[in-house]
């Protein structure tokens, strides 16, 4: 079998590669920034219970009443959106959601 | 507690409205529909003349906001790339992507629907952010706030199943 490449061949893998490079996925800082959340949502529930708290990656940037006015805080500190989550002080929630029918 | 919703009638017919530059929409009966907007999350007001569009008040929906793709394009005048991509939720077995966001809920004039008060919007604080289905998905016919909203955002919904009117106020 040949292993060289055909024009078609070629165009089939370029097309593979821009298709695999448009599965957006979630960025590694906004992921970290979730877990560290969840590593320490068991403590700040018996603290902070229904505040909003801030991480950006693994630091922990504030904990207020309002999310928005927690989100602006950060980007005030400098913090670049996409880089910290602002995250509510509630147990998680199931990743399976019922929706219902229309009738 | 303030009142957001006041008097908001729903309908045991269905019906129609049109979304301002935008397509007319049918509401099946029985649907409690209120007026949003979407925007980027933790702006400090809501922006003046923003697209506003009809959603449903589903508590049999158990999160926050569910959108088709297409309808955050269309109605809301936003791409869901431009939304922070921060988790995923299964919804009817696929995967969505949620996406932070603030929806903004316009109050209504008393008895009146699709007639809105000239007042700033509320802010709807969701934890997590929006879920955005895919257009293949077909689903959601009509954008859904879900019961997680109300609580997180204390909202006291009240039906008044005789009058077929709703009130929905706020915690101060």
């Amino acid at each position: 079998m040949s292993q060289s490449t055909s024009p078609d061949s070629a165009r089939f893998v370029n097309t593979t590669a821009t298709e695999q490079a448009n599965v957006e996925t979630i960025s590694g800082a906004i992921q970290t920034s979730q877990e560290a959340f969840q590593r320490d949502l068991p403590k700040l529930l018996t603290t902070h219970p229904m505040q909003w708290v801030a991480y950006c990656g693994i630091k922990r940037i504030g904990i207020g009443p309002s999310k928005s006015d927690l989100y602006r805080h950060c980007l005030d500190q400098g913090h670049k959106r996409g880089e910290f989550v602002v995250r509510s002080i509630e147990p998680l929630v199931s990743e399976d959601v019922d929706a219902l029918s229309e009738v | 507690m303030s009142k957001i919703i006041d008097q908001l009638p729903f309908f045991d017919q269905p019906t129609s409205l049109r979304i301002p530059g935008g397509p007319a929409v049918n509401v099946r009966q029985f649907q409690i529909i209120v007026w949003v907007a979407v925007t980027d999350v933790g702006l400090s007001v809501c922006p003046q003349n923003i697209s506003r569009f009809p959603a449903v008040i589903d508590i049999g929906f158990n999160h926050n906001f569910l959108i088709q793709a297409h309808q955050l394009h269309d109605w809301a005048r936003i791409e869901s790339s431009d939304l922070i991509y921060v988790a995923n939720i299964a919804v009817r077995g696929e995967r969505v992507p949620l996406r932070e966001a603030d929806v903004w809920i316009f109050q209504n004039q008393p008895a009146f629907r699709d007639q809105l008060q000239e007042v700033p919007p509320f802010r709807l604080q969701l934890d997590g952010g929006i879920a955005v289905c895919p257009d293949r998905m077909n689903y959601p016919r009509l954008p859904l706030i879900g019961l997680r909203t109300i609580c997180r955002n204390q909202l006291d919904v009240r039906v008044d199943g005789k009058n077929r009117r709703v009130a929905i106020h706020v915690s101060d």
